[in-house]
């Protein structure tokens, strides 16, 4: 297959970037998307050209790392399915794919196709997360979780997260990666003590990256490759108004005594 | 970040205000939707004034009670649209760079046109007060106290019975996306309860904005008159 990629190059962080048209030639259909890339980076670095910078890790949808909003999609066309897991087959002879980066204010471009997306590492470090004391573990049976629960929260904990919610929303909103952790944790009885401490954390933080809020598009969920559903945005809304209603500051709970 | 200020602040507290003052204003919209169409029940005979007269001079009964709702609607509606404007500064700040390419996949007409909406139908409620309530918009139509004449009197002018009729249109958009987008705003997180709402909201738009256009259509197709 012959393809004509129009891709965005951006040197560094503050540089201005633009679209470059490469053509991939002698791209086989049984190929995946990034190793389309890796064969026009090939030709370029033999050509003395800059190779085109884009994530990429696992290569078998696990981890999260390759991004890339293609014709307008995050992770391409298809659904349920990462950059690195889309075939080649998908397109025809002839065609033309437009690469981008994702683009939000809290994911600033770093090169190319890579954007920095250590907001999502710096929700996690203010709530993501059960505390629990180290020690010899308890036995797992000690705590029963119902089979609904359990499925639910398996749903959430199933984010990889990419940042495709982030990158297909209208607004740019994190909630849907938000709420997959709020519900993942919130759900389970491990979760309960920090629960709308969690919540209240997460959102703050979410907010201060510059992440936009839910207007219940949809498009997040269309794009999600982990196929996780808006209804847990539903979840951290009422979560955090609970959360808001039940909060005390410092100085209250000393006075409670 | 605490307390009530941390609320507002935060980005799905703004979302809850938005949310929970739009549901308000739906209540509203539905009840003043069902007294309009008492300009059905005619000129009213035996001398009495109209039923739709006679329900204006019934919300005067004591003014004072009037003014408190007045006033909690215009506190609503200002909370509402200031609260919107910012969030939808938010998000607009938030993707400061726009795609060369975006195709949307889920969302909808209404859900993209909710600011425009929002501001048609303001525009829509200023004009409305000024003609209806105050009587500035057409002095020569205009009686105080004489609710039903007005009304025919108004929409007898195809002009104005066409404003009125095509004024709902943005109303029905808002409504269809806005009802089931605030109830998961508010935490309706369920999905059988959500597909149930999100028709049964349509179904609530619908209604109301149907009901609204039957007035002005009723006068202009004669149905209601002096
Ligand atoms: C008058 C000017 C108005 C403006 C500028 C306005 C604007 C908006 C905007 C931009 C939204 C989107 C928020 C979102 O998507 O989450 C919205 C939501 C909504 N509006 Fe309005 N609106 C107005 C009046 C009204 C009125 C009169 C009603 C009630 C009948 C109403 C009911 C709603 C509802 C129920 C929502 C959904 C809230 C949510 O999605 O959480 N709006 N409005
Ligand atoms: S490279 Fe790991 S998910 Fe795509």
């Amino acid at each position: 297959m012959r393809l004509t990629l129009k891709v965005w190059r951006q040197a560094g962080r503050s540089a201005r970037g633009g679209f470059q048209e490469v053509v991939a030639e002698g791209v086989s259909p049984d190929s995946s998307f990034l190793e389309m890339l890796d064969g026009v980076n090939e030709k370029l670095e033999a050509e003395g050209r800059e190779p085109i910078a884009f994530d990429h890790d696992c290569r078998e949808g696990i981890c999260g790392s390759c991004s890339l909003m293609i014709n307008g999609h995050p992770h391409g066309p298809d659904d349920g399915v990462t950059t690195c897991q889309l075939h080649m087959r998908r397109y025809r002879d002839g065609d033309t794919i437009v690469i981008e980066p994702w683009r939000a204010r809290a994911f600033p471009v770093i090169k190319d196709l890579i954007v920095d997306r250590s907001a999502f590492d710096r929700i996690i470090q203010v709530g993501g997360f059960v505390s629990v004391n180290t020690g010899s573990a308890q036995d797992a049976n000690n705590l029963p979780i119902g089979k609904e629960v359990a499925d639910l929260a398996m749903d959430t904990a199933a984010c990889i997260g990419c940042g495709a919610c982030v990158a297909a929303c209208p607004n740019a909103s994190a909630m849907l990666f938000v709420s997959a952790k709020a519900a993942h944790l919130g759900r389970l009885p491990q979760g309960q003590p920090e629960r709308h401490a969690r919540t209240r954390r997460m959102v703050a933080q979410m907010d201060t990256e510059g992440f936009g809020g839910c207007t219940n598009h949809g498009e997040c969920e269309a794009a999600c490759p982990k196929e996780i559903k808006m209804w847990n945005i539903s979840f951290l809304n009422r979560d955090f108004l609970q959360a808001s209603l039940s909060e005390r500051s410092a100085s209250q709970r000393a006075g409670d005594g | 970040m605490s307390g009530l200020g941390g609320f507002y602040r935060s980005s799905i507290g703004k979302k809850i205000v938005v949310g929970a003052t739009g549901i308000l204003l739906v209540g509203f919209l539905f009840v003043h939707m069902l007294g309009n169409l008492q300009a059905f029940e005619g000129p009213g005979e035996h001398g009495e004034p109209a039923k739709l007269t006679q329900y204006g001079e019934l919300l005067r009964t004591e003014m004072a009670v009037l003014w408190a709702m007045r006033l909690g609607l215009l506190g609503l509606l200002i909370l509402h649209v200031v609260t919107t404007v910012r969030l939808v500064a938010e998000n607009r700040a938030a993707r400061p760079e726009r795609y060369a390419m975006a195709r949307s996949m889920k969302t909808t007409f209404a859900a993209r046109t909710m600011i425009f909406g929002g501001v048609a139908l303001f525009a829509y409620v200023v004009y409305h007060i000024l003609h209806l309530t105050v009587g500035a918009a057409h002095r020569d139509l205009f009686r105080e106290g004489d609710v039903y004449g007005n009304v025919v009197r108004s929409f007898s002018n195809p002009v104005i019975a066409t404003v009125y009729v095509a004024a709902m249109i943005p109303v029905f958009f808002h409504l269809r996306h806005g009802i089931q987008s605030a109830l998961r705003t508010l935490g309706v997180d369920h999905p059988e309860h959500l597909a149930r709402i999100q028709t049964a909201g349509g179904a609530l738009a619908a209604l109301i904005t149907l009901g609204f256009m039957a007035v002005p259509l009723g006068v202009l197709f004669n149905l209601i008159r002096l």
